[in-house]
């Protein structure tokens, strides 16, 4: 599922990257990549969410949120 | 005395020139530019153990009896060294702890992404320290990516240090093994290490050493723990060449890159053939392009057939995959190296605590709101304090100098000089707590939230989140603002945030409210300035509507926002007063500058013809002023003297304020006679025209500079004109039916 749908404090894998060449380079340089395990800080239902990857946040719109998709570890 | 001019001598003959010149004469006057001022000092140290004298443009020596050249042992021997890494690794703390934070602050040649270098001495050695941009990567996604890049390999300095926040190495290693595959002769600096001791997570330095063969050592720069360690590594590592290293890719993709490499060997490129071949694969725009303009069409055939080739084995794009091999090969490091993993539970921190609230759907936008008007609350009272005192110094250093030098010499000193350089530095407090509370704001990692939080509102105008934060160090001043757009990858997002960065009001338009709040408005005046600021916002936001509907090149979709928040932390004081003073001091230099020389045109434009009363009737400044006056009736305050403070504003925003003060000679008698000239009403609408009328020259500048076009920097100039004497205008006459 896209990690839009994520709640918060929840922790996801992702599968697959769905963007575009080059946002897919630069999310995977930034080490949001395959198989990266990402905790959903907040996700308030508008504008963009929070995730967490090994002690760094970031910040993402909710468009490039709904092209990334995961799996619900816990 | 003999005179050389350095500035026209090639940059790899400087030191022979110097050596020749040493040997010859006994006074010498070097010309030199800002950047070799900035060496000058240990050029002729390591040379002939002491030191000429600086001044301006010149470095002037004596050598006669006296200079004898030091034996090419006795000599400091220099280290070039680079310090790379990600966004928010603790690159820049690193480099001040290593220099001190006596930084030389230019640009990289051709772009202006801001370049810093540094220098210290350590044990007999010289470190050159140049802080490369923080970039994820070295594929030439951004400009700053390709600075670092072409740093790296062009200017090859002798040791790149690498730092890396050592909270999350199986992450953050990549830019490290980006910088080995290039060839580099990297350090490994596993930063804040204070943080995973608390967190009670041990590195084996000795097998990560092993395993990845580079030097490693643990600092935390925030305390300066482990910085000797790393000087002296860097000094070991100096004197050694950096081992071959090679990531395995797996059968397929190596046979691809060697039968790439093959071709690229034959090109005799600066860079290592082998990372060529790799990022050629990963489609690295770059590369591509210069092989099309060397016309090697053939390998680029090469690299497409490769690639399909790849990608039809693994069902998808190459590039992801050799990625993933790196993060595979990271991973397998870090593993070996590292006690134990953090788990989810123990990462909920304070600073996920603080997210919760600061960046609430409700919450986050009336509280970003409330920071700025405390900021601008503070910057005004306590600011106030110290501002009264150097008035008060300057008001009595002019009736000083116009009490004792006679003649128009005096005038020109106490009135002109004084009075006008005087009324802007008065500001000077000020303007120092705002860059101060803006650090603050900064360093403590709420200033990242801020384009977090503003990111939906500003998709609503057509902008990405990125944009925002230009905007707030707008508020310091436009032109780093508008150099700060370069992060923005996508060139239409960027040109239309170059051009509404003007109306976010800078510290240079401070004085202006400064001086009008406190003779107009008393009683409320952090509220006036705060609804200026407001102004300014607001007139940005309405300009990027505008434009983004009826400008066809601005017209698109808004890039998508992906950015790092840093954690929260106490920033140190010495990094926020470092970089408070590096803004500040630069609106000190514009005072004694351009400031003095404008002021020094209007003193002269305002004396003659003598027959006049000096900023009187029959003035030159006098028929300037008239001839604009009538245009500015609508606004409300159509006589000459605002007209000239307006016209010579352009110069810089102060000047506006330094004009009045020269005209009426000092901020005493300035205060009696606004009261005169304005009521609240038009004071207000001047403010606002001060605000929006045009960009300062540096600012339309440096327009240019990122726009690359005339075009573009004379629309944003005649659009501001035009906005500003329409909102002043606006402004008055509703306010008249009204009042």
């Amino acid at each position: 599922m896209p990690i839009v749908y994520a709640k918060e404090g929840e922790e996801v894998e992702l599968v697959r990257l769905i963007a575009g060449r080059n946002l897919a380079r630069r999310l995977s340089e930034m080490g949001i990549n395959k198989g990266t395990r990402i905790r959903i800080v907040s996700n308030s239902g508008i504008g963009p969410i929070i995730i967490e990857i090994a002690g760094k946040r970031f910040g993402i719109g909710r468009g490039i949120a709904s092209k990334i998709l995961v799996n619900i570890i816990k | 005395m003999i005179k050389i001019d350095l500035r026209k001598i090639e940059r790899k003959n400087i030191i022979n020139v110097i050596e020749k010149t040493l040997k010859k004469d006994e006074e010498i006057d070097f010309v030199i530019n800002d950047e070799l001022s900035f060496h000058m000092d240990f050029i002729i140290e390591t040379l002939i153990g002491r030191r000429g004298v600086l001044k301006d443009n010149h470095y002037i020596l004596k050598t006669k009896g006296e200079c004898k050249m030091l034996s090419t042992q006795e000599k400091i021997k220099t280290i070039k060294v680079a310090l790379a890494g990600s966004p928010n690794s603790g690159k820049s703390t690193l480099f001040n702890a290593l220099t001190g934070g006596h930084a030389h602050v230019g640009n990289w040649p051709g772009v202006t992404v801001e370049k810093k270098e540094g220098e210290l001495i350590y044990e007999g050695y010289r470190f050159i320290i140049t802080d490369l941009p923080g970039t994820y990567s070295l594929t030439s996604y951004s400009i700053d990516e390709k600075v670092a890049r072409d740093f790296i390999v062009k200017e090859k300095p002798d040791v790149v240090v690498s730092v890396v926040d050592a909270t999350n190495i199986e992450k953050n290693l990549y830019l490290t093994i980006s910088l080995l595959e290039l060839g580099a002769n990297v350090v490994l600096d596993l930063n804040m290490v204070d943080i995973l001791r608390a967190k009670n997570v041990k590195i084996d330095k000795e097998k990560l050493q092993k395993l990845i063969g580079v030097p490693v050592v643990l600092t935390a720069a925030v305390n300066g723990e482990g910085v000797t360690e790393l000087k002296e590594a860097v000094i070991k590592a100096s004197k050694t060449k950096p081992k071959e290293f090679k990531i395995d890719y797996g059968k397929e993709i190596e046979e691809a890159i060697t039968v790439i490499e093959n071709e690229v060997k034959k090109l005799n490129i600066d860079f290592p053939s082998r990372f060529i071949a790799i990022k050629l694969l990963e489609g690295d725009g770059e590369f591509i392009k210069m092989l099309q303009q060397r016309g090697e069409e053939k390998i680029i055939a090469l690299v497409t057939k490769e690639s399909a080739k790849l990608e039809n084995k693994f069902g998808y794009d190459i590039e992801t995959e050799i990625i993933e091999r790196r993060y595979g090969f990271i991973e397998s490091i870090a593993l070996k190296c590292i006690s134990k993993r953090l788990s989810a539970e123990e990462k909920l921190s304070v600073s996920d605590k603080i997210d919760r609230v600061v960046t609430n759907k409700w919450l986050g936008i009336p509280l970003f709101a409330l920071v700025m008007w405390g900021t601008f609350q503070l910057t005004f009272t306590v600011g106030g304090i110290f501002a009264d005192w150097i008035d008060q110094f300057f008001g009595w250093l002019s009736a000083l100098a116009t009490a004792h030098i006679t003649g128009w010499l005096g005038s020109l000193i106490g009135d002109g000089i004084i009075g006008g350089v005087g009324t802007v530095l008065v500001f000077l407090p000020n303007i120092m707590i705002l860059f101060l509370l803006l650090a603050f704001l900064e360093d403590s990692g709420y200033m990242a939230r801020a384009a977090f939080i503003m990111d939906r509102a500003m998709h609503a105008i057509g902008l990405p989140g990125k944009s925002f934060i230009p905007m707030i160090i707008g508020f310091g001043c436009n032109v780093p603002a508008i150099m700060s757009t370069r992060t923005i990858s996508s060139e239409r997002d960027r040109l239309l945030t170059i051009l509404i960065n003007p109306f976010v009001s800078c510290s240079a338009r401070l004085p202006v409210y400064l001086l009008f709040t406190s003779v107009f408005f008393k009683s409320n005046r952090g509220l006036v300035v705060f609804s200026l600021y407001a102004i300014g916002i607001l007139v940005a936001v309405l300009s990027a509507k505008l434009f983004k509907s009826t400008i066809p090149k601005l017209k698109g979709p808004v890039s998508p926002l992906v950015m790092e928040l840093p954690p929260y932390r106490w920033p140190t004081v010495k990094g926020i007063l470092i970089h408070m003073w590096e803004r500040s001091s630069a609106f000190v230099k514009k005072a004694g500058t351009i400031i003095v020389a404008g002021v020094i045109v209007i003193w002269f434009l305002a004396r003659f013809p003598l027959s006049a009363e000096y900023a009187g009737k029959g003035t030159y400044i006098w028929y300037l002023g008239r001839f604009f006056a009538p245009l500015l009736k609508p606004a409300g305050f159509g006589f000459w003297q605002a007209a000239v403070a307006l016209f010579f504003g352009i110069i810089a925003k102060e000047t506006v304020v330094g004009t009045m003060g020269t005209l009426f000679g000092g901020s005493d008698k300035l205060l009696g006679a606004l009261v005169h000239m304005f009521t609240p009403l038009s004071a207000y609408s001047f403010m606002i025209m001060s605000l929006l009328y045009i960009p300062c020259i540096a600012t339309i500048g440096v327009i240019y500079r990122e726009t690359n076009s005339w075009k573009w920097t004379a629309f944003s100039v005649a659009y501001s004109i035009l906005i500003g004497w329409g909102a002043a205008v606006l402004f008055y006459q509703i306010g008249q039916l009204i009042l």
